[in-house]
């Protein structure tokens, strides 16, 4: 046969890029980060063929459902199938994985508004979840997925930019990782933070003591235009996740995870989410329960037991997983459990009766928005052109009254009292008169005995409008 | 278009034009080069439109002028006496440059219009107007210009087929931002059919990941730092100014020299061979072996078309006939030079922007040439007494290298800096207030730079600047590569590309994020 120069030298050039792709390839899968849970987490995903119940979504799932005691309780075997800030393209790629070797008889999506913000999947979602895909055909639909949503074509591609492995060992970990992943989170246990561990089903245990309360001072109730509707392109992607649970023969259930209620309390604005989760799960046939409106006979009070602005510890995560239990139980036996909800966000709000967090700013009238609602605006602006003027506000139920404390710290800590408790939101003094020192809010419900105190501390600069 | 969609683009095309029959494949290189226009964006079509049919239908009335006055000679030889022969002749020349004046005022004025219409009219306290500045409108006029001027000039016969001409003006790899070719030396080779070679793919390729490193990897890499404290240069001392000027020389020379390897190799994909335009400046011994070995082709074009014309014209004739008497021959003979180089310089710095930096830019450069040529006597003095030994050492060579160097990044403060007063000052701070505490205080990972960067941008530098050297003393990189034995070609290759691969800055836009698309 005739030797064509040509064709030969395309051929070894098709096959010199050939071996450039593989490079990228083994770049992707071993020159880069790996999240160790999420990594247990689809090993032992797809090392499994006995899950009955999934729970699809991302840490909200990981920390909060304990895999264990929902198996002992429902009596089916139960995974957490969970990717960190995993959104929509996630849970559905991490679904089809699931379904390769199991099939559930049920699938339950957690969710919360914040998935809903953006039709966008991270790519820190994606990194953790790509490399490990068993299914190429599910790798490419999950990579065009979401490239197309935000054009991070060759980000997405090359994994191995934004998450390279830093050093020889984090490369080593994660091959460890990808080819001995329980034996390398033996070793790296030994490294970890000592108050999380994975409980197998998915499960991460957090046993710390600290709690977020610090951090709840800074959820403010912002001004924001910002609406949390659930995007077409969402519930598109809701519909297609329950038709591919219906097509491998299991039933599909959306749970909305009870966020902090200071967030509700701070941002008004979760209410059109929830209303319209609620009419388009009604409208489309799926079982929707929303924990974020789960009755104290249902969920106590959980504002204790969050670690971090989401996240809760171990405690209240088998509280949360108790009263999940109770409800999935009851709607598979058939019964109407909604008497345990409120029906949205107002009625929440008008049986909450407490204070969530309290704040307090200094009055700046060159700026639109000072952080305090319901003032009297006129009253404000005209003590302002005399006093320094601080407003107090705090996240609290509809029916709350508060009332405020206003008082001085020095540098050395002691306190002196400024106004004592009463329905008054601001607090007015001699211009300057408090530079340099710190003012502290107290804020507690009014006309309610042995009501919780909230306190908030505001460094007073000097003041340049 | 990005950069990717650009590469993908013109692969996809060199694969279409090699399955294209030989006799069409010029249509579809003026086709493709319309698509990526259009796709860059549609309401800039009109504008090149205009020049290409203009400069087309000028040459070509200027073209039929002269061949009708020679066959009008011809036939008229015995009738017309040699005054009337020079009556006829001069009517021709003026019937001529009526058009050619005609094309060439509507070309530089739509250009002028809408790249200078709102600078002006913001100098006189008006809003400025949101006009749109079509990509690469500058190169394809001066294209355009430069072959007007030679079929007026006779250099040759113009273009018959206006489909052709289009092709030339609109060649897509050049279109953005050059290298501005001449007719003679590129129209022949679009419409010529080119045979697949495998060694154009991997020449080409070559060049277009080499340009692709300099672009993505080193200038657009460097680009944070340069317009943090170029932009905020009064927060800065003079020792991070210093800095961010070395900074704009890479990131410029890397962005401009970078888009035109990438250029030259898609367009050696085609087999199609485009001028140079850098020649390694920064190894340049004065201020104007730079200006021969930076941006080349406009240099070219400002030589041809603007500094001899103006030196050969009778006034400067004139004046350097008139210093010859005062200050010498010497100084006679040097003149004309010097102003031409004043005033091309000129010209350069208000083509960047009609702006007080830029004009002092061009000045600073045309003043600093017109000095060197009125003082060569001098130079030529005091490098005879020096001796050859001196002149001709490596120390010496490395002296001029890095004087020149200095020289050219003292104009880059009045390129990049926002105002001319803003130029002064960053000038002023570098030798009188450096504040090196700002060297080790942080501050330099605060201007947009992490400690990576640095790294990636040293270890770039580094390899550019070998590549440069071996480069400058004759090897021939891409044959020295192609030529290396497969396993450490292979090996080579490979890391080169994942290193690139790894550390290119993503961006896109309509210029493929080019500094001088805009222009």
């Amino acid at each position: 046969m005739k030797k064509h120069p040509n064709l030969c030298a395309l051929a070894r050039l098709a096959l010199f890029l050939l071996g450039f792709v593989l490079l990228l390839v083994f770049a992707n899968t071993h020159l880069i980060q790996t999240d160790t849970i999420a990594r247990l987490t689809i090993y032992e995903m797809q090392q499994r063929d006995d899950i009955e119940l999934a729970l699809v979504g991302s840490s909200i799932v990981r920390d909060h459902f304990n895999a264990q005691m929902i198996t002992e309780k429902t009596g089916l075997e139960t995974f957490c199938a969970t990717i960190p800030t995993a959104s929509m393209p996630t849970s559905i790629a991490l679904t089809k994985e699931l379904m390769r070797t199991n099939s559930p008889e049920w699938v339950v999506m957690v969710t919360e508004p914040y998935n809903f913000q953006t039709v966008k999947e991270s790519t820190e979602a994606y990194y953790k979840l790509a490399p490990f895909l068993s299914d190429p055909a599910n790798l490419l639909e999950y990579y065009l997925r979401t490239a197309s949503e935000d054009y991070t074509y060759l980000d997405r591609l090359m994994m191995f930019r934004g998450f390279g492995a830093t050093s020889i060992s984090d490369a080593l970990k994660t091959i460890s990782l990808r080819y001995f992943p329980k034996q390398a989170y033996e070793r790296l246990k030994l490294t970890m933070d000592p108050t999380v561990s994975y409980q197998g089903g998915g499960f991460l245990h957090h046993e710390t003591d600290e709690r977020a309360d610090e951090a709840f001072k800074t959820v403010i109730r912002e001004h924001s235009d910002y609406y949390y509707y659930i995007f077409d392109r969402s519930k598109e992607q809701i519909l297609e996740l329950k038709q591919l649970c219906e097509e491998n023969g299991a039933k599909f259930m959306i749970v909305v995870y009870p966020n902090h209620i200071a967030h509700s309390m701070a941002e008004p604005n979760f209410a059109p989410y929830n209303d319209d989760l609620r009419r388009f799960c009604e409208e489309t046939g799926i079982p929707c329960y929303n924990f974020s409106f789960a009755k104290p006979e249902l969920l106590p009070d959980m504002r204790g037991y969050f670690y971090d602005l989401y996240h809760m510890v171990g405690e209240g995560a088998d509280i949360l997983s108790n009263a999940f239990c109770d409800i999935f139980n009851a709607h598979r036996r058939g019964e109407d459990v909604s008497h345990l909800f409120y029906y949205n966000t107002w009625q929440l709000m008008q049986e909450a009766d407490y204070i969530t967090n309290a704040w307090v700013t200094q009055y700046d009238p060159a700026q639109a928005w000072n952080k305090a609602w319901n003032q009297d605006e006129a009253l404000i602006r005209e003590l302002a052109e005399t006093y320094d003027v601080f407003l107090a506000d705090c996240n609290r139920g509809s029916n709350v009254q508060p009332e405020y404390r206003f008082a001085a710290l020095s540098q050395d800590g002691s306190e002196s009292l400024l106004q004592d408790y009463s329905p008054q939101t601001y607090f007015t003094c001699a211009p300057g008169a408090l530079d340099g020192r710190t003012l502290r809010i107290y804020a507690r419900v009014s006309g309610k005995e042995n009501t919780e105190e909230h306190w908030y501390d505001l460094p007073i600069q000097e003041y340049t409008p | 278009m990005s950069l990717f969609t650009l590469i993908a683009f013109a692969f996809l095309c060199a694969g279409a034009y090699y399955l294209c029959p030989d006799r069409f494949k010029w249509m579809l290189l003026l086709l493709v080069s319309y698509l990526y226009y259009a796709y860059c964006g549609i309401s800039a079509l009109p504008f090149i439109a205009l020049t290409t049919l203009s400069t087309w239908g000028g040459a070509l009335i200027i073209g039929r002028i002269g061949e009708k006055s020679k066959a009008e000679l011809k036939a008229k030889k015995a009738e017309l006496d040699a005054a009337a022969k020079k009556a006829l002749k001069a009517q021709t020349k003026k019937k001529q440059r009526i058009v050619f004046w005609a094309v060439l005022l509507l070309n530089f004025g739509v250009l002028a219009l809408l790249k200078y219409t709102s600078p002006v009219l913001e100098a006189f306290g008006r809003p400025a107007l949101n006009l749109l500045l079509p990509l690469g409108i500058s190169f394809y006029t001066f294209q355009s210009m430069g072959y007007l001027i030679d079929v007026s000039n006779g250099k040759y016969a113009p273009e018959k087929n206006p489909a052709k001409f289009a092709l030339f003006v609109s060649f897509f790899p050049q279109l953005i931002q050059g290298p501005i070719a001449r007719f003679d030396q590129l129209a022949a080779q679009l419409t010529t059919p080119h045979r697949f070679e495998i060694t154009n793919i991997h020449r080409g390729a070559l060049l277009m990941l080499w340009g692709f490193f300099k672009k993505k990897v080193i200038a657009d890499r460097a680009l944070p730092l340069v317009s943090e404290v170029f932009g905020n240069q009064g927060e800065y001392g003079g020792a991070v100014i210093a800095i961010a000027v070395l900074f704009y020389s890479l990131q410029q020379y890397c962005d401009f020299s970078g888009g035109i390897d990438l250029v030259t190799g898609i367009a050696e994909l085609f087999g199609i061979r485009l001028a140079p335009n850098f020649k390694r400046p920064y190894f340049s011994v004065s201020l104007g072996d730079f200006w021969r070995r930076w941006h080349i082709s406009l240099g070219a074009w400002m030589r041809d078309y603007v500094f001899y014309p103006f030196a050969l014209t009778k006034p400067v004739s004139n004046l350097s006939k008139a210093a010859k008497k005062r200050f010498g021959q010497d100084f006679s003979r040097a003149l004309p030079a010097a102003l031409g180089n004043i005033l091309v310089f000129l010209l350069v710095g208000i083509w960047h922007g009609l702006t007080g930096n830029y004009v002092l830019w061009g000045l600073y450069n045309g003043l600093i040439l017109a000095m060197s040529a009125l003082l060569e006597p001098l130079y030529k003095r005091t490098n005879d007494r020096l001796g050859e030994r001196i002149v001709s050492s490596r120390a010496f060579y490395v002296w001029r290298v890095l004087r020149t160097f200095i020289i050219v990044n003292i104009g880059w403060y009045f390129d990049r800096a926002l105002r001319a007063g803003d130029a002064f000052a960053m000038l002023s701070k570098t030798f009188f207030a450096p504040a090196v505490s700002q060297l080790t205080d942080g501050t330099l990972l605060s201007l947009g730079l992490a400690a990576n960067d640095y790294t990636i941008l040293a270890i770039s530098t580094v390899l550019l600047f070998a590549v440069s050297i071996l480069q400058e003393r004759g090897m021939r990189i891409r044959e020295r590569v192609l030529s290396l034995p497969a396993l450490p070609r292979v090996i080579l290759l490979y890391a080169f590309m994942y290193f690139v691969m790894a550390c290119f800055v993503g961006n896109s836009d309509a210029g493929a994020g080019f500094m001088y698309a805009i222009f």
